[in-house]
């Protein structure tokens, strides 16, 4: 049962996605009911196929639920058109993808000016956000690079500064850190714990239990459904314990 | 600029000076023209000379001083480029004329012609005391104006009305309304529908042409985009709206085709400039300098960048309504399964074949070449509309084309059912690439039809000169003046020594053949004609000789001057254009015409040819069973100078059998159905492979039928299929597909006026053994010389004899 209130950020209610049709039909994500809070970091974990990236696009708005609704601060997706969807991922979604998904002819500090750009900020001002940012991330000194003169961990960390730029509420992660060392890694989870703790909502899907202990609840996905949620432990070996994963 | 002649010739009109009309406050600079002579080995060669101030301060620009200096009198001359290299002269050297011997000091340039003509230049009254510089005529001499003011329109009609010609450079820059330059009472050619016509064919070529330039630049950018999509993807992720990612694409179109256009311009214009700079550098005036159209280039490169940006915008459509997250994954748009593009393209389709096929019924629904002319701009554009509609329309299609035509193909072989699957799965590659193919083929197509209606047509009115890989040289050479002014009859060249010295200068020479045709102009005097003086002398001519198209096989035209029916035998085929040149008029016999050909004639033209009759390439020249060649005194455009009707009387000429064949049915998809009349013709197969006849299905149309096929005949014909049916093609009127020359000859011959047969003007006659019959000449009339024998390389026959009128 959802609950809405001006805390809640994200809340997905009985989202069911299906792909295909017929005897080909696969159903991603069934009846699912999550919902986010400003200031709260959520990690979802499952197992390969079991929809978390699924459930991420819809949140985003990159894709829409076959049933179901979402809502990002309050909005009901289902209502907006592609351009409106689109106002909304750049105004209050930012998301952060495994393979960074940085556009190569930007620079470091174009690329996470962009949702800004886009919205209709002049040039100026959004460079001077976006180097907030990633002084944010702390790679202030990487401003004026392009992507393919930066390593696996700065470039995520653009896409995080890209992420969290302006007013975002909402930060959906798409296991970025599966492509990173342990240690890379580590400093991006930091980044979007700080992140949610200045007040944003965090959704976090990964594989790693030892990134899913940085959240304050922990969802678990298995068939496209959510089988258990969990709250922080620090301990990460106990999240797979309890998940039976 | 004339404006005031009606072309026809006045003999009571009496010239003004042109010096009495030049108006006050102009300084005049005569420039005469010379004729003259030098020799060159045993040979006198001819060039022109130009007795004009060339160096005055008034003709900057027109003449300039390449080398050397300005003479100072005496016998100093400055000279054209080409004549210092033609007769290996030097500055300062002496030079020999017909008019004297002169010193060359400098070379000097003239703006409008080039440096390779052979000019000298004198200044007044260096050579003007000579008389063998040639006759004063109305060409010969020109005045230069200048004056503080621009010639008037009004003047040149006051100096035209007085018989003198006025060129203004103001008036023809701008020029006086069309009704002031037409003459009262003068007919105006309307060729305002050819030129629609043309315009209307450059302008699908054109359509077309841009349309290609859209579709490979389209091909390109869909390419571009697909490769492009998941970073446009990661721009949707991030925010952008649908027309954010359409400007980013579009901006590709903009920035590259701006690139384009600018280069291809800078280049263009760069290229021509260096064209014409080493054209001007080389003494050529072809090129009249660097005169760049700013109108038509900007034009031009508006429609190029406009194309660019026309074709980025169609994947910039596509791309930004594809599924991101998709394009995320795995950088390739999930092909959309709406079917809207082809729904889409289908509906162009038929818009297309509405388009066309309202063209088609516009063009066809009325008869009158008038109201076909006005209705012209509006078919043609419906045309051009369609085609360019039918091709994008099946490009839309090629995607759903692709997609049928590779659902079976598993009986394939491995090759070609990878390359037809991977085609149909890849269709934002393949369709690319296939309207690109397509848009070029259909370019291609439109171009090569309209290039080959063109060649039809030429071929269609063509006349004869030289067949390939042949040339013809003339065996008759007018000589220079001689030193005293009098003219000297022409050369004979000997036959032997021609094609001796052209197979020396060839090197291949396979055969060659000696032909005669009737004399060409040469030493016409100019001016009004004297009836003392007579037409042809022996150094002289004044006649051409045309066929003459008799009155009822005149093409029939609208009111408004256009052809009536472009379809009628009357309007087409060989020479029945203008008129055609006396090198089109040749006498001789079979070996002749075979050369003449190329091929071996018809059975029909040799019988003609034996029976002394005359073979025209068209039967538009017949008419009652004879042709008629009529000599035209040029000084006079008169056609004869006795006032005599010129003719030639007779010679029945033979339509042949490949005529008949060709000339069946004006519509071939017709000829295969029996009898089913259409726009008054009945085409009826008679052999297959072999011929349609066919005959106006209404008697009023009898006059586009030739005058042998109203002639019946049933025993002329030579089809062999034709012979049951002879009685009822007799009965009928109509002889049939083919007939015998011994028919027309025969009806000719009798028909022939017995006292005048041979009138020509000025007392002269063709009789040939070969084309021109010679019956009743020998005996009738004193054969003296030739009709003037000016030979034509090829082959020789001399003329056997000129007939004279006795009386």
């Amino acid at each position: 049962m959802s609950v809405q209130g001006p805390q809640q950020v994200l809340e997905l209610a009985k989202v069911g996605r299906t792909f295909g049709e017929g005897a080909t039909a696969v159903a991603a994500l069934r009846d699912v009911d999550l919902t986010i809070s400003a200031g709260e970091f959520v990690a979802v974990m499952g197992p390969s196929g079991s929809g978390k990236s699924s459930l991420l696009a819809l949140a985003g708005g990159l894709d829409r639920p076959t049933s179901g609704a979402v809502f990002v601060e309050s909005t009901p997706l289902a209502g907006l058109g592609l351009n409106e969807l689109a106002r909304l991922r750049r105004r209050a979604v930012g998301y952060v993808f495994q393979d960074f998904n940085l556009v190569p002819t930007l620079t470091a500090a174009e690329n996470a000016a962009l949702p800004l750009e886009l919205d209709g900020t002049s040039a100026r001002k959004a460079h001077r956000q976006a180097a907030d940012a990633l002084r944010q991330v702390g790679i202030p000194e990487l401003a004026d690079r392009f992507v393919d003169q930066m390593s696996g961990g700065q470039q995520q960390r653009v896409a995080i500064a890209r992420a969290i730029v302006g007013k975002r509420r909402l930060i959906l992660a798409d296991e970025p850190t599966g492509a990173l060392d342990s240690t890379t890694g580590q400093g991006v989870m930091e980044v979007l714990r700080a992140r949610a703790d200045a007040g944003a909502a965090v959704m976090l899907v990964t594989h790693e239990a030892r990134h899913a202990a940085w959240a304050d609840r922990v969802v678990f996905l298995r068939d496209g459904r959510i089988i258990d949620q969990a709250a922080a432990m620090h301990d990460p070996t106990m999240l797979l314990t309890q998940a039976g994963l | 600029m004339v404006a005031s002649s009606t072309g026809r010739y006045d003999p009571g009109f009496r010239p003004t000076d042109p010096l009495d009309l030049v108006p006050a406050g102009y300084e005049v600079l005569p420039q005469r023209m010379l004729t003259l002579t030098t020799g060159v080995g045993e040979a006198l060669v001819s060039f022109q000379g130009r007795e004009v101030d060339a160096l005055n301060p008034a003709f900057a620009g027109k003449f300039s001083l390449l080398d050397g200096r300005a003479p100072r009198g005496g016998a100093e001359v400055v000279v054209s480029p080409g004549l210092m290299e033609r007769f290996h002269l030097r500055l300062g050297g002496e030079f020999t004329t017909s008019a004297g011997t002169f010193v060359p000091v400098g070379t000097i340039r003239d703006a409008g012609a080039a440096d390779s003509n052979s000019f000298v230049y004198f200044t007044a009254g260096q050579a003007a005391a000579d008389p063998a510089t040639g006759p004063l005529t109305r060409q010969s001499v020109s005045y230069y104006l200048v004056g503080p003011e621009p010639v008037s329109w009004q003047q040149i009609r006051e100096a035209n009305a007085k018989g003198v010609g006025v060129l203004s450079r103001s008036v023809v820059l701008n020029p006086p309304p069309l009704e002031q330059r037409l003459v009262a009472g003068s007919q105006p050619r309307d060729d305002s529908s050819a030129a629609v016509a043309v315009y209307a064919t450059f302008g699908l070529v054109g359509a077309l042409a841009l349309l290609e330039v859209g579709l490979l630049a389209g091909a390109a950018f869909a390419v571009g985009a697909k490769r492009q999509v998941r970073e446009l993807a990661l721009l949707v992720s991030a925010g952008a709206e649908s027309s954010t990612i359409g400007a980013v694409v579009t901006a590709g179109g903009l920035w590259l085709g701006c690139i384009a256009v600018a280069l291809g311009a800078a280049v263009g214009l760069g290229a021509a400039a260096a064209v014409v700079l080493v054209v001007r550098m080389a003494g050529s005036v072809r090129l009249a300098g660097l005169h760049p159209d700013v109108l038509l280039t900007s034009a031009a490169m508006g429609m190029g960048l406009a194309a660019c940006v026309l074709a980025a915008m169609v994947p910039a459509r596509q791309v930004s309504r594809q599924a991101v997250l998709g394009a995320l994954k795995s950088g390739r748009a999930p092909a959309s399964k709406t079917p809207r593009t082809t729904l889409a393209g289908a509906a162009t389709l038929a818009a297309a074949a509405g388009l066309l096929a309202a063209g088609w019924l516009l063009a066809t629904s009325t008869t009158d070449p008038d109201r076909r002319a006005e209705q012209l701009p509006l078919v043609a554009t419906l045309l051009i509309v369609g085609a360019v509609l039918a091709v994008t329309g099946l490009v839309m299609l090629t995607g759903w084309t692709i997609l049928r035509l590779t659902s079976r193909t598993q009986w394939l072989s491995l090759s070609l059912r990878m390359a037809a699957r991977d085609s149909a799965r890849n269709r934002g590659r393949s369709v690319p690439a296939v309207a690109a193919v397509l848009a070029a083929a259909t370019l291609a197509s439109a171009a090569l039809v309209l290039a080959a209606s063109q060649e039809a047509g030429l071929r269609a009115s063509h006349y004869w000169t030289a067949l390939e890989n042949q040339a013809y040289l003339p065996l008759t050479v007018d000589q220079p003046l001689a030193a005293d002014g009098s003219r000297r009859p022409p050369v004979q060249v000997e036959e032997q020594v021609l094609s001796s010295a052209l197979a020396d200068a060839l090197g291949t020479v396979e055969w060659t053949h000696t032909i005669t045709a009737p004399e060409s102009l040469h030493n016409c005097a100019e001016g009004p004609a004297d009836p003392a003086v007579p037409a042809r002398t022996p150094t002289s001519n004044c006649l051409t000789y045309v066929l003459a198209k008799p009155a009822a096989n005149q093409c029939p035209r609208t009111p408004q001057g256009r052809m009536a029916d472009p379809g009628d035998w009357r309007c087409r085929g060989s020479q029945v254009g203008d008129q055609p040149s006396d090198r089109a008029i040749l006498v001789g016999g079979a070996a002749d015409i075979r050369a003449v050909l190329g091929r071996e004639p018809s059975a029909e033209a040799l019988a003609v040819l034996a029976a002394g009759g005359m073979v025209v390439t068209n039967p538009v020249f017949i008419g009652d069973g004879a042709v008629v060649l009529q000599a035209q005194d040029v000084r006079t455009q008169m056609p004869s100078a006795s006032g005599a009707p010129a003719c030639m009387p007779r010679s029945g000429v033979t339509p042949s059998r490949r005529w008949c064949w060709n000339r069946p049915c004006p519509f071939p998809t017709m000829a295969l159905s029996r009898r089913r009349p259409r726009n008054g013709w009945r085409c009826t197969r008679r052999r297959p492979a072999c011929w349609y006849s066919c005959r106006p299905t209404r008697p009023s149309r009898s006059q586009t039928r030739h005058p042998l096929q109203r002639r019946p005949s049933s025993g002329n014909r030579i089809c062999p299929s034709g012979r049951n049916r002879a009685s009822r093609r007799a009965t009928s009127g109509w002889p049939g597909p083919s007939w015998r020359s011994a028919h027309s000859s025969r009806s000719a011959r009798q028909a022939l006026p017995p006292d005048c047969p041979w009138q020509t003007p000025a007392g002269t006659m063709p009789p040939s053994p070969g084309l021109v019959p010679r019956h009743g000449c020998a005996r009738r009339w004193p054969v003296r010389r030739p009709f003037s024998p000016a030979a034509w390389a090829l082959s020789w026959e001399p003329w056997p004899g000129q007939c004279l009128r006795s009386s």
